[in-house]
Formats: C-alpha cells, sequence, structure tokens
C-alpha cells in the first residue's frame, strides 16, 4: 500500500461537508489527483513540496529586503494539495459570478449618473452618501466595471458563499498564475491529458479588456500599471504581473498630466499613456481632487479620466461596491435590473441603518460579526464570539451611534478541505478569491483562482493580506480544452516602444551598477584585511598597512568607525576587539556601510526593476539575498576569522557572476548602458579612492611597496601586474596600470573611457552642446590624461605622494558631480509636491 | 422688490521664495444662480483672470452645480495671480423691513419634525461630513432650542442666536484643520467655525444643513468713506425647509442673509467649496495676498 493513500486514510475532515470525501470515500472529480498522489512516496512529497518552496523564492518573492514586512512576508506558502473544483460546480460559481459583476456594474454606472436606484428606494442613500468610497468628484463619469473579483467559501451544506467582494484593485491574480507555474513545473505529470483548465485564455481575455479603454482605438496603446512601490505589500505581483502582460511599472510620480492627457515621465521625455491598471486605491490617485494627502498618485489624473484621455481599471469611484451595505438589497436589485433571480447567495447581512435589522444585529451581537460599510483605514472586522462583555457592549455603542455605517453578518459554517503539513494531511478551511473581467456586455472568469487556508486549525479569519498557506486552484475538466499558449494568443506588444526606459527604471538600474561595484569592492578589502589580520608571522610595517586599509574601508563603504577612534582623531590601533568590529562591518543589518546594507540596497533597487534581469541573473540575486542570512550563523566564525574567507570567495564570485550575466545576457540597450554607466562610475571612484585613501598619504617610505602589492591584489591588478613588471614593485609601474592603461578593466582609464562611449548613446545628445555632467566626465578624463605618470610616483621624504593625492581628489570630486548631473537629467528626481497654501477661509469681518 | 447688483473684485496673489515648476488648481469663486420665495440671485457676468497663463483650463459643473475651474501651468514662475470679476444681481421679492413677519408668516406652521421628511438626494447634507462629525455635546446643544421651539424656523433662530452670543470670534484662533470637538470646547473661532459648529448641530436635530461660501459687503463706519479690498469671504449656512426651500442663516452675524450676503458655492463643508485650491512642485516658502472688494451698482 502506497504512502499516500496512508496520508488519505488518516485524514479526518471534522466538519459535515469535505472538499474530497463523502464518508471515508473521495469524491469523483478528487481520483484523478489522488491516483497520481497515490504513486507517490512520502520522501518524493516532501522533496516536491520543498521544490515548491524553492521555486517560489526563485521566482523572486524578496520580501524581506523591507523589514518592516518581514514577518507576514515570509508566510506566502503555497500547499501541493490544490483545491479542486468540479466542472459543473465550477459552471454555476462561474455563472453567479459573471451575474455579480454584471449587476455590481449597473449599480456603479446609475450611483455615479443618474442615480435612479437611490430615488427609486432600491438603496438607501447612506449606504452611498456615507460610503467613503463615493466620490463626489467622480460624480458623472463614466464608470466601467472592468475588474470583478469576490472571496467565495463553501459552507457545511456544499454551497458556495460570497463573503466579500473585491472591486477596486483586486490582488491575488498574478499569484494565482505564479501558482499555477510553480505547480505546473513541480507537479507535471498530474497535468497530462489537460485535467485541469487552463489560466492562458482568462489572461488572454483580461488583455484584451484593458486595451478596449484605450480612448485611441485603431493604435497600439500604452498600458501602464500603477503601483504604489516597493513598499507594498504585493509589490512582488505588481511587478510579476506587469512583466508577463507587458505593461510597464509605474508609480504615481512617474506619471504626469499635461494638458488634462497622462504622460510617463522617460529618459526620452514624455511618452503618452492610454490606460493604467492601477494598484493604488482610487481616492490615492489624485491629490488635487481625492485625497490631498497621498503621494501615490498624479495630481490632474481624475481631470484626465473626467475627460475620457485615459482608460482607468478599475474607474475611479469604484471602491463604493466593496460595500457590505449593499448586500441585503441586491436579490432585489437583480430582479429590478436583470430580471433574474440572484444566482450567488452572500452570507446573511443585516444592515443596521434599518431599524428593525439594527434591533437584530444588536440582540444577536455574539453570535454575529460586525463590520463596517467601508474598509477605509483598516477598520476592522468584529466577531462577536470573541468578544469580552466589556467589548460586546462597547461595540454595541458604537453601532447606536452611527447605525448607517455598520452591518452584521452570520458567521458562515466553513466546510474542510485538506492541507499538507508536516507530512499529514489537517482539515483546514479555504476562501477562494475569483476573478471576472469585462467581456464585451459579459464577463470573462478566471477558471480557478487563488485559493487560501488559515494555518491555524478552526481558524475562519483568514489573512487579507495574501499571508497563509495558498492552493493552486484547479477545475476539473474532462476534455482536453486545447492546448493555448498565451503568447500566441495575444497580440504581441501592449507595451511602450522597446526604446522606451522610465526614468524611474534608469535610476534604478544605475544604482544597481553602483551598489553592485561598492559590495565587491568592499568585499574583496575585507578579504585582505582578514586575511593580513589573520597571519601570524607579522612586522611593524604589515601593521601599519593594515591600520592604513581599514580606514580606507571606512573610506570607501563610508561605514562609520567606532566612536573612540574618530574622537581620539589617531590611526586605529589593532584594538583587541577588531574581530567583532570586522563581523559587524560584514553582518550588521542596521550598520550603515556594512556588506550586508550594500547588498541590501542593491538588491533593492534590483527588485524595483524585476522585469529586467533573466532567470539566471535573479537566481544569482536571491543566492546574494540569502547569503549574509547563511554565513552569520556560522559558528566560531567570533575565535577564528578565517572562517570567512570562503564565504567571501563565494560572495564574490556570484558578484563577478552577476556583473558577467549583465554583460553577456542583456540586450545592450539604453536600460544596459544606465546599469553600465552605474558600475563604470562606481568602479572609477572606488579605484580613486583606493589609490588615495591607502597610498597618497601613506606617510612611511618603507611601507610602500607592500601597500603597492595589496593595492595590486585587492583592485584584482596583481596577476596582470606580475605579468607585466615581475616582482618589482614599483610605484610608476602600478599607477599606470592601475589609472591610465584603457585596456585594463580593472584600471581608472578603462571606465572614464566606458562612461564617455555610453554617453554618446544616450537620448538628445549632442556633441556640441554639453550638458552638465559631459563636462564632468570630459574634464576628469583630460585631467588624468594630461598628468604626468612619472611626477605623480614621486613621493616626499615623509612617504606621501602629494600631486597623486590632489590629482585624485579632483578626479573623485569631478565623478561625483557627474553621477548628480546625469542624475538630474535622467532620472525621476520630482520635486516634492505641496499642496497650495489655503487662504479665503480663515478670515471674514463680523459686526458685532 | 428690491435689486442690487454688485461689481465683485476679488484678488489672490501668491509669492514663493523658489521657483514653482508645475502646478496643478481648482477654483470655485463663480457666484451662483438661485431662486427661492424670498431671493433670487444671478451672476449677470464672470471673467477669471489668472497669471501666468495656464497651458490647461477648463469649467465643470460639480456634484452639487457648484462652477468649478480646473487649470494647469507648467511655466516656470515665481508669482501666481488669479483674480475674479463678477457682476451679481441680488433681488429681494420682500422688503426688508418685512422680511420677518414674512418669514413667521410663510414659515409657521412648519415644525422642526416635519422639516426632517426631505427626499433622498438630500441625504449628503443629513449626515456626518468630514469637517461636520455629528457630536452628542452638539446634539444636547441644539436640543435646547429645539425642545424651547416646536416651530421650525423659531427653532433655528433660536439656535443661531445661542451661538452667535455664545461664540467668541476671534481670527487667528483656529485654522482649518482644527476639530469641531475642539471648537466645541473654546466656542472660539471664525466664520467657518461658526458655520460647522451650526450645521453638526441642525444636522444632529435631523434637518438638512450645507455650508455656504460667499462674500460679505462691509459697511464703513458711519461718515467715513468705504475702503478698497476690505470686504470679505464669508461663510454661512443654509437650512432646508420643505415648502420652502434653502433659507440661510448666519450664525456669525446672528442674521438672515438678505442683500449684503452673495453666494458662491455650497457643499456639505468648508472641503466641498474650497475657493482655491491646488498642487504646486517646486516653490519653497510663500507669501498671500488675498484683496476682496464688492461695489454697489445702481441695477
Amino acid at each position: 500500500m502506497s504512502d499516500s493513500l496512508t496520508l488519505l486514510d488518516s485524514y479526518i475532515p471534522e466538519s459535515l461537508f469535505d472538499d474530497v470525501l463523502i464518508g471515508n470515500v473521495p469524491k469523483a472529480h478528487w481520483l484523478p489527483f489522488l491516483n497520481k498522489l497515490s504513486t507517490l512516496s512520502s520522501e518524493t512529497l516532501e522533496q516536491l513540496q520543498s521544490e515548491i518552496r524553492r521555486q517560489l523564492k526563485e521566482n523572486g518573492v524578496i520580501y524581506n529586503l523591507n523589514q518592516q514586512s518581514h514577518e507576514q512576508a515570509r508566510a506566502w506558502q503555497l500547499d501541493i494539495i490544490p483545491n479542486i473544483l468540479a466542472e459543473d460546480d465550477w459552471q454555476q460559481i462561474e455563472k453567479g459570478i459573471k451575474q455579480r459583476a454584471k449587476l455590481f456594474q449597473l449599480i456603479l454606472q446609475d450611483c455615479y449618473r443618474e442615480q435612479k436606484l437611490l430615488r427609486n428606494g432600491l438603496i438607501p442613500p447612506e449606504i452611498i452618501f456615507a460610503h467613503r468610497g463615493f466620490l463626489l468628484p467622480a460624480y458623472g463619469t463614466e464608470q466601467p466595471l472592468t475588474l470583478y473579483a469576490c472571496d467565495l467559501a463553501r459552507g457545511i451544506n456544499g454551497y458556495m458563499w460570497i463573503v466579500s467582494d473585491r472591486t477596486q484593485v483586486p490582488s491575488g491574480m498574478g499569484f494565482a498564475l505564479e501558482n499555477r507555474m510553480v505547480m505546473s513545473h513541480v507537479l507535471a505529470p498530474f497535468f497530462q491529458g489537460e485535467p485541469v483548465k487552463r489560466l492562458a485564455h482568462f489572461f488572454n481575455d483580461f488583455q484584451q479588456s484593458i486595451a478596449r479603454l484605450s480612448p485611441r482605438q485603431g493604435t497600439e496603446p500604452n498600458i501602464v500599471l500603477l503601483s504604489p512601490g516597493i513598499g507594498s505589500e504585493t509589490y512582488f505581483e505588481h511587478a510579476y504581473l506587469a512583466s508577463y502582460l507587458g505593461y510597464t511599472l509605474v508609480q504615481g510620480d512617474d506619471l504626469t498630466v499635461r494638458e488634462g492627457e497622462v504622460f510617463l515621465k522617460t529618459i526620452e521625455g514624455l511618452e503618452p499613456v492610454d490606460v493604467i491598471l492601477r494598484r493604488v486605491d482610487d481616492d490615492a490617485c489624485d491629490p488635487l481632487e481625492l485625497r490631498p494627502d497621498s503621494r501615490l498618485g498624479s495630481p490632474g489624473l481624475m481631470e484626465a479620466v473626467r475627460r475620457g484621455k485615459v482608460g482607468m481599471a478599475n474607474s475611479l469611484g469604484s471602491s463604493l461596491l466593496e460595500n457590505p451595505g449593499l448586500v441585503p438589497f441586491l436579490p432585489k436589485l437583480c430582479q429590478q435590473l436583470l430580471g433574474e433571480e440572484l444566482q450567488l447567495p452572500s452570507v446573511a447581512t443585516w444592515w443596521c441603518g434599518q431599524e428593525k435589522e439594527k434591533q437584530h444585529v444588536l440582540t444577536n451581537l455574539p453570535k454575529l460579526m460586525v463590520k463596517r460599510i467601508d474598509r477605509k483605514d483598516n477598520h476592522q472586522t468584529f466577531y462577536g464570539a470573541k468578544l469580552s462583555q466589556e467589548e460586546l457592549a462597547k461595540l454595541k455603542r458604537q453601532v447606536e451611534a452611527e447605525a448607517h455605517l455598520f452591518v452584521g453578518q452570520d458567521v458562515l459554517e466553513h466546510a474542510t478541505t485538506p492541507v499538507l503539513m508536516g507530512g499529514r494531511l489537517e482539515p483546514r478551511h479555504a476562501l477562494l478569491r475569483s476573478f471576472a473581467v469585462a467581456d464585451g456586455d459579459d464577463y470573462s472568469v478566471m477558471p480557478g483562482g487563488l485559493s487560501r487556508s488559515s494555518v491555524a486549525k478552526g481558524n475562519v479569519v483568514i489573512n487579507n493580506r495574501m499571508g497563509g498557506m495558498s492552493k493552486d486552484t484547479w477545475v476539473s475538466q474532462n476534455q482536453a480544452q486545447r492546448q493555448q499558449s498565451f503568447w500566441q494568443a495575444s497580440k504581441p506588444s501592449h507595451q511602450l516602444p522597446p526604446s522606451t526606459v522610465s526614468s524611474r527604471s534608469a535610476d534604478n538600474l544605475f544604482w544597481v551598477g553602483c551598489y553592485a561595484e561598492k559590495a565587491e569592492y568592499v568585499a574583496r578589502l575585507l578579504r585582505l584585511i582578514i586575511n593580513l589580520y589573520t597571519d601570524s608571522d607579522t612586522g611593524e610595517i604589515d601593521d601599519k598597512v593594515l591600520a592604513k586599509l581599514i580606514n580606507t574601508l571606512y573610506d570607501i563603504s563610508q561605514a562609520i568607525p567606532p566612536k573612540a577612534r574618530e574622537d581620539q582623531g589617531i590611526e586605529p590601533k589593532l584594538n583587541p576587539n577588531i574581530d567583532a568590529e570586522l563581523l559587524s562591518l560584514i553582518f550588521h543589518k542596521e550598520r550603515s556601510g556594512s556588506l550586508h546594507q550594500l547588498l541590501s540596497h542593491m538588491l533593492g533597487a534590483a527588485y524595483a526593476v524585476k522585469g529586467i534581469w533573466s532567470n539566471d541573473s535573479w537566481r544569482v540575486l536571491v543566492s546574494m539575498e540569502e547569503w549574509s542570512e547563511k554565513w552569520a550563523q556560522t559558528n566560531n566564525l567570533q575565535n577564528d576569522l578565517k572562517r570567512l574567507e570562503n564565504p567571501l570567495n563565494l560572495l564574490i564570485s556570484s558578484l563577478m557572476a552577476f556583473a558577467g550575466l549583465n554583460a553577456e545576457n542583456m540586450n545592450q540597450g539604453t536600460t544596459w548602458r544606465f546599469l553600465d554607466m552605474g558600475r563604470r562610475s562606481a568602479r572609477a571612484i572606488l579605484i580613486s579612492q583606493l589609490i588615495q585613501k591607502s597610498l597618497s598619504q601613506i606617510n612611511d617610505v618603507e611601507a610602500i611597496p607592500l601597500m603597492i602589492e595589496k593595492l595590486l591584489t585587492v583592485s584584482e591588478n596583481i596577476i596582470t601586474y606580475r605579468r607585466l613588471y615581475r616582482r618589482h614593485l614599483d610605484a610608476g609601474f602600478a599607477l599606470k596600470l592601475l589609472m591610465f592603461d584603457e585596456h585594463n578593466p580593472r584600471a581608472l582609464a578603462f571606465q572614464l573611457k566606458r562612461l564617455e562611449a555610453h554617453l554618446a548613446y544616450l537620448p538628445q545628445h549632442s556633441p556640441d552642446n554639453l550638458n552638465a555632467f559631459e563636462k564632468n566626465l570630459l574634464e576628469a578624463r583630460s585631467s588624468l590624461r594630461l598628468s604626468d605618470g612619472q611626477s605623480l610616483a614621486s613621493f616626499d621624504e615623509a612617504g606621501n605622494f602629494e600631486r597623486l593625492d590632489s590629482l585624485l581628489k579632483h578626479i573623485i570630486q569631478l565623478l561625483e558631480q557627474f553621477s548628480n548631473n546625469l542624475s538630474l537629467r535622467y532620472f525621476s528626481h520630482t520635486q516634492v509636491a505641496q499642496q497650495l497654501a489655503d487662504n479665503n477661509a480663515a478670515q471674514t469681518i463680523t459686526r458685532q | 422688490m428690491i435689486e442690487t447688483n454688485f461689481k465683485i473684485t476679488h484678488l489672490n496673489r501668491y509669492e514663493y521664495s523658489d521657483g514653482v515648476s508645475l502646478a496643478y488648481n481648482e477654483v470655485k469663486l463663480t457666484p451662483k444662480d438661485f431662486s427661492h420665495p424670498l431671493l433670487e440671485q444671478s451672476c449677470l457676468s464672470h471673467e477669471l483672470l489668472i497669471s501666468p497663463k495656464p497651458q490647461d483650463q477648463r469649467q465643470r459643473q460639480d456634484f452639487f452645480g457648484n462652477q468649478v475651474s480646473y487649470f494647469n501651468i507648467s511655466s516656470h514662475y515665481q508669482k501666481m495671480s488669479v483674480t475674479s470679476n463678477s457682476v451679481v444681481k441680488r433681488k429681494l421679492k420682500v422688503k426688508s423691513s418685512e422680511v420677518k413677519n414674512y418669514l413667521h408668516t410663510r414659515l409657521a406652521p412648519l415644525s422642526w419634525q416635519t422639516a426632517r421628511q426631505n427626499p433622498p438626494e438630500f441625504s449628503p447634507f443629513h449626515l456626518a461630513s468630514s469637517f461636520v462629525p455629528l457630536l452628542s455635546e452638539l446634539k444636547a446643544y441644539a436640543q435646547i432650542s429645539f425642545d424651547k421651539q416646536p416651530l421650525a424656523f423659531n427653532a433655528l433662530n433660536d439656535l443661531m442666536q445661542r451661538i452667535h452670543h455664545d461664540f467668541r470670534f476671534k481670527p487667528g484662533a483656529t485654522h482649518i484643520n482644527t476639530p469641531l470637538s475642539e471648537i466645541a470646547k473654546t466656542m472660539t473661532g471664525v466664520c467657518q467655525d461658526y458655520s460647522h459648529f451650526m450645521i453638526s448641530c441642525v444636522r444632529s436635530m435631523g434637518l438638512a444643513c450645507r455650508y455656504v461660501s460667499g462674500y460679505l459687503e462691509t459697511l464703513p463706519p458711519p461718515g467715513q468713506p468705504k475702503l478698497q479690498g476690505v470686504d470679505a469671504s464669508h461663510a454661512w449656512v443654509s437650512v432646508y425647509l420643505p415648502s420652502f426651500g434653502w433659507l440661510d442663516f448666519d450664525p456669525t452675524n446672528n442674521l438672515i442673509p438678505l442683500d449684503q450676503h452673495i453666494t458662491i458655492a455650497w457643499g456639505r463643508d468648508y472641503a466641498d467649496v474650497s475657493p482655491l485650491k491646488g498642487v504646486i512642485y517646486g516653490g519653497g516658502s510663500h507669501k498671500l495676498h488675498v484683496a476682496v472688494d464688492m461695489e454697489r451698482k445702481k441695477a
């Protein structure tokens, strides 16, 4: 007997209705899956589950960058057991969702235009006017309900119930897609013979539906996905969907409204935008007409929508429908508007704005759940059963004071579904988020959706955020549906011309390049320092060089040395705590300039342009994300710093692999140029700083040869040097190699030459009229080329290279100006918006 | 019948320490047309002069029927001025000396309980709004007038008188974001505080009440010539009385606005009628100069 059958044998549903079992017998639509599952040993199952985890992670869930959201972010998991729906069951659900979406579309249009339903008494006015999702500035505008989503749960009678509606920025679609991608890789044999309805068709409908919102029909629309940015808990999904659908991922600052039209700021100038797929709450989209304190939108957006110059999904104003106050009125509205019975039942709901209903809710408070009609400001749901007497009394007072703002709802008795936990199947409750997209007069529904289940047993509260355990949702089908590849089915390019790079992307790429270089040089320098430090056979000169290198490390990483040293203003002595200090410079999460932080900054910028990286590049990035966490725990690091050599080697290899992939795998268009400019300008500054900080002020003639050797080592030039000049360590030769050699990729001159080459390809480059940053670079390059190598290599009796020192300082300053001026010209450093001061309000004259 | 024509000039001038690179604005400065049994107002002409010249400007009506001008300036500037020039006719249908009698007679049968029955479209003026929460202490305050006076008009008149009496007018004591609960404690402020206070009272009693923004003509002290630019933008409230319409009350001055008030816009509270709002990029710090001038013309 196989392990998996044992698996099901020990499964006890603990509910009157279970998704899989009737009594002890599995339902027919589960058999194909269960049969395949039964061929797997428990070891294989374990392996597959960890393969799922690995793939989810690799596909880019770099969540813990944002340290505040660390905990919830890490909770994203995918169960190997899917949620399987029988075909006929699904057909009923699908019909019900379509009907509900159509009904909501009619209600939404009416509320923002004629308000007949209100005047005819079909909807009580408070449900509209007291709901903060009713946006007065949107009154009179078209309100197409392009996307509709709802959360469904199965009750113990086996029926699906609507638990809540999502109409403004429904999230989860990308997670559903991601889950399916991973499952179809990991469980490939389970998908043979097409027993599961594909998602491709839905995403095809989705694209067409979004494209139809474009005000410029007949031309290929420019579509952007408006995200709140990397701080958003569903940012991963925004990046994932944007890249899957071929939309440009933008934030509010990237858009600007001119003459009632919306434009994207790109490095080439302003590009018109036709459709915005928004993931920003509607009231945050325009600080002029909507929430004045919002930084996530763009002023004038409401006006652009009003004039019909841009399509918006979903419409500004659609959050009105996320309104449990409407629920009790839906059956009658459905009759009136569609002439049909409402098909999918909602959980029984009483709106407290009606006297009788309010009394019912107040009387049954301990049994019900109570929520507000809008969910702005994260208003919570109250579960009567979980409240103390005192809390119940308080809730009662709240409801009585503003009854029309509250509803009471029955608590659904959930069916159970199995979840694989710790090698056993455990019964859990599940929610299914389903998605529909407008398709002419009808809606197209994703076959399946995103299933989530509670992690704790018996818990009906499934976190709204995308945490908890998720499941792929399978709608089983008997006939093989024709395989339809998304890419073949859809038109090739609903996207901006490939040459277009948004200013924000250019900005992020530049910083990925900068931080990657900086992390590499800091890692090399740390490796060198640790080697020197742990070398037992050292003399006075070695100590001096070591101290100098440590100082250099502080300078280039901009980490602040321990206060004591700084206060005394002397060269650091090798104090007994240096082991701890070195560890802190590597692993400290909060210390500015630590290697960990440099990597975090690099990954943060890389994550912000996630769609750009190839899978291989992404894998390397993910490995670096884990690096610090993995090695910080190594045993006995404190007593044996030598153990750090291997991890540092690995990290340097990863950084080199990333650089190599960038060079070999990326299309070398404008996007790549900004990445490479970030690298080159950072490397130029780092080389200059290294020489200037460690050699030019060494202040000890005897230490010069050793320092030259170390400099050549840390800058990856020692092999080349030995090949060219043998063992003789000479400052003149070393500087020639490090600074002047235009063929040496590790030399200063090489970087400057490459930068100059990039500039010629930038948009709006004109050789006759140089920009500030072009002048900075030209001056840096000329200063270097006009300087005399021999005189730079000469030092005074004290051992200081004065001319070298001043030249390098000058070049560093110019390169820093270069970066600043380049970023001012091309990146989206918008000035901060401010509200016009309020004036006329505070004055009046009385006649006393 | 008394007809008065006013020529109104309302200037707003902003001066910035740094240049402004981009500005989006919304202006509500066009006086309204309306009429009810007591008086009638019509805007005979209106122009909006904006400097620097906007690259984009558009006029529309908002949810409440107010005129809104949207404009966008994308040229660099350090000074911006918005001047609204209007000529407005205000027609009083009853002699001023007879107004009180007229209102008493006309509104006498209407109890305040009856005045609460309104069509669903008036819901926004019954509910709490962003600047006007419905506070239990204000309900208690209003209750005194409404217990004493069964007739709607008398109760409202009484309430207005009490607010006028209990409030201390003090410019600078409050700002636009001072919460009503705070104002209810200090009973100090300016016209919009008086108005928000009264609106909350009236809505607590179940009547529909709205916020009105407009101008108030200032009369010079006896024997002195009128100075220019001393008139002011002002705010008061309006209550819906079935079979009559919206009747205005000015709690700051304890009077029924007649021929010295000009209505620009109305809404649930200040947020709906803010005369000039905007989002600008750049600008640094700023200085603001506002002047309103109302000149009577022979009709």
